[in-house]
């Protein structure tokens, strides 16, 4: 494995990178003649643009990544990392594509400013991984451009963004689409003069998998996080842990969602220190935290009372079209006794049973617990209805003390099941909604009697 | 189609003072957008409205484009002109490879063809000249057409 350098103030194609004296001029230049696991040094001078679409097709394999680190050029090798190479393409259409198992770290990556094709398109091959670490991805076209992961024909593959920053600036359409798994870790959105109006969009034949968490989306602006509609997607991005703009009037999603798929969860990204703000959307509705309408004695933060507002669209339908809210879970010790599992839940008069309760056709709870003696096998109880010709019945009421600002006729009803645990661990319990077009309040705490 | 109203209800408020803002928008096919936010304190909630629909309506217009892409029986068009249409699809086209270019080739022929687009729309739509459309055309997307055509009639012994 070899030890190569980059650098565009005194560099040259021609040489053979084997020293900062015979650096390479560009970055295509040492990736046309790199190995399987080499460490590519990049100056802190480097600076290089090209009149023309750029490919990076680095030699790195899984077992055998391709390391590409900007660093001090004051030795050599480097013995500190910096944070200030630049590849650029100034050309129309110039399109910047990495290709390869990489690890790039310090590196600002900018398409062409104009034309259709000046896309960032990263881990375009199959099966490879890329991790970009301290980088920073642009993207400036005057027309639709992306910053692409993966692609639609390639097989497999993952990105990790580590603390990068991401600027797309230009026209509002800009987006990310990430035909893979997709992971970012800390960083954030540069403030530029046009933002997008929705950042992630999945319109792929490929499974949705995203995590982004500690990512500062401050300079998003009042935009979306994801394109909704008619996305073709299908699978989950998660949102955890973020700061989002002030007075953030943006959405999760920036229309409903149309079709079945797609799962955008939110959890704890905030403009302030609430620490508590949940949002979760589907096709089937969505759930979000709410902080008045809560249990007296019901779930807390340790300073805020919480509960889950769960709204379904017109989709709801039993028992096909189910809005299923996070995992409430707790650790259980009774074995080979039965034990009672109870949620509690008001809403305001929105059921079609008696007095206008919920039936058990519209909401339910779902239960898996370690039900199977000597093994980690679980099983399932609900108290939905038995199957879909069973007569729907009210779910029971309840007595419980709830705050209920804002509800005209507050109904007031218990979900709950009854098993007997066959070993000890974790009950995970989910309340399902399939009711359409309408609202419940979950206090997210488990009773176990 | 655009917006043609938009309506917004406030809900109660939440402990730090915020509240829940439904916008209510509804397209001149009379088809409900919901939106629900957390507003700030203060927040200027009609505008934050307001300013939203023109987001919405490029929004739709994306997604109605998804949805005609797997139709070629007809062509009807809610949220934007064939032209804008033809644009959209070549956005689409010039990033496309392998089945999903040939489905696009297939679906753009199909539509010429059946009269829904004209070569003169989607000519425009490429920035192309007349001669050199007619060369993509005949050297480009009628290949592709008929290999996706030929990948769709394919059977199995």
């Amino acid at each position: 494995m070899a030890t190569l350098y980059t650098r565009s103030t005194d560099g040259s194609d021609a040489d053979d990178g084997t020293t900062w004296a015979l650096a390479k001029a560009t970055l295509t230049g040492v990736a046309a003649i790199d190995t399987a696991g080499d460490r590519l040094w990049v100056s802190d001078a480097h600076a290089e643009t090209t009149a023309g679409a750029i490919t990076l097709a680095f030699a790195g394999t899984l077992a055998a990544p391709v390391q590409v680190l900007c660093g001090d050029d004051v030795a050599e090798p480097p013995t500190a990392l910096a944070t200030t190479a630049t590849v650029t393409s100034s050309a129309n259409n110039g399109g910047l594509t990495v290709t390869g198992s990489v690890y790039m770290y310090g590196i600002q990556l900018t398409p062409g400013p104009t034309g259709g094709n000046s896309s960032l398109v990263l881990n375009s091959t199959s099966v490879h991984k890329q991790k970009y670490d301290n980088c920073n991805l642009q993207i400036r076209s005057t027309t639709a451009t992306v910053i692409q992961m993966g692609s639609d024909s390639a097989v497999g593959g993952e990105t990790e963004l580590v603390d990068c920053t991401i600027n797309i600036d230009g026209i509002g359409t800009h987006r990310i689409i990430p035909y893979q798994k997709l992971r970012i870790r800390g960083g954030s959105l540069v403030s530029v003069t046009t933002k997008p109006t929705s950042l992630f969009n999945f319109s792929s034949n490929r499974p949705v998998d995203t995590i982004v968490e500690g990512f500062n989306f401050v300079n998003l602006g009042n935009n979306n996080l994801v394109l909704g509609g008619a996305m073709l997607g299908s699978g989950k991005i998660i949102f955890k842990n973020c700061k989002l703009p002030a007075s953030w009037s943006g959405s999760l999603l920036s229309t409903a969602l149309t079709v079945p798929g797609l799962r955008a969860e939110m959890y704890n990204c905030d403009a302030t220190d609430t620490n508590y703000r949940l949002w979760i959307e589907e096709y089937v509705g969505s759930i979000k935290h709410e902080t008045t309408i809560v249990l007296t004695g019901g779930a807390s933060d340790g300073t805020t009372a919480l509960a889950w507002k769960m709204v379904t669209t017109a989709t709801g339908e039993f028992p096909i079209h189910v809005l299923r809210s996070p995992e409430i879970v707790q650790w259980n010790e009774t074995v080979g006794s039965a034990i009672t599992v109870t949620v509690e839940i008001v809403h305001d008069s929105q059921g079609s049973g008696a007095s206008s309760a919920f039936t058990d056709k519209e909401i339910w709870i779902e239960v898996q617990y370690l039900g199977t003696s000597g093994f980690p096998l679980s099983l399932f109880i609900d108290d939905a209805a038995a199957d879909i010709l069973a007569t729907a019945a009210d779910q029971t009421s309840s007595s419980v003390t709830w705050t209920t600002t804002g509800l005209t006729t507050p109904v007031k009803q218990k979900l709950s099941v009854t098993f007997t645990p066959q070993e000890k661990g974790f009950i995970h319990a989910v309340v399902c909604m399939a009711g359409a077009s309408d609202t419940a309040y979950i206090d997210p705490k488990l009773t176990v009697a | 189609m655009s917006i043609v109203s938009s309506t917004l209800t406030l809900g109660h408020a939440q402990v730090d003072g915020r509240k829940y803002c439904t916008e209510r928008h509804t397209d001149s096919g009379g088809a409900v957008h919901l939106i629900e936010y957390l507003s700030a304190v203060g927040a200027d909630t009609n505008a934050i409205m307001l300013a939203r629909v023109p987001r919405i309506e490029a929004d739709l217009a994306d997604g109605e484009c998804v949805r005609v892409l797997s139709v070629v029986a007809s062509l009807v068009l809610s949220h934007q002109t064939a032209a804008q249409l033809a644009s959209k699809v070549r956005e689409r086209y010039r990033t496309a490879s392998r089945e999903q270019l040939a489905q696009l080739a297939w679906w753009l022929i199909k539509m010429i063809n059946a009269g829904f687009l004209t070569d003169a729309q989607v000519r425009t739509a490429f920035g192309m000249t007349t001669p050199v459309f007619t060369t993509f055309k005949s050297t480009k997307l009628v290949p592709a057409h008929d290999a996706w055509a030929a990948v769709l009639a394919a059977v199995g012994e």
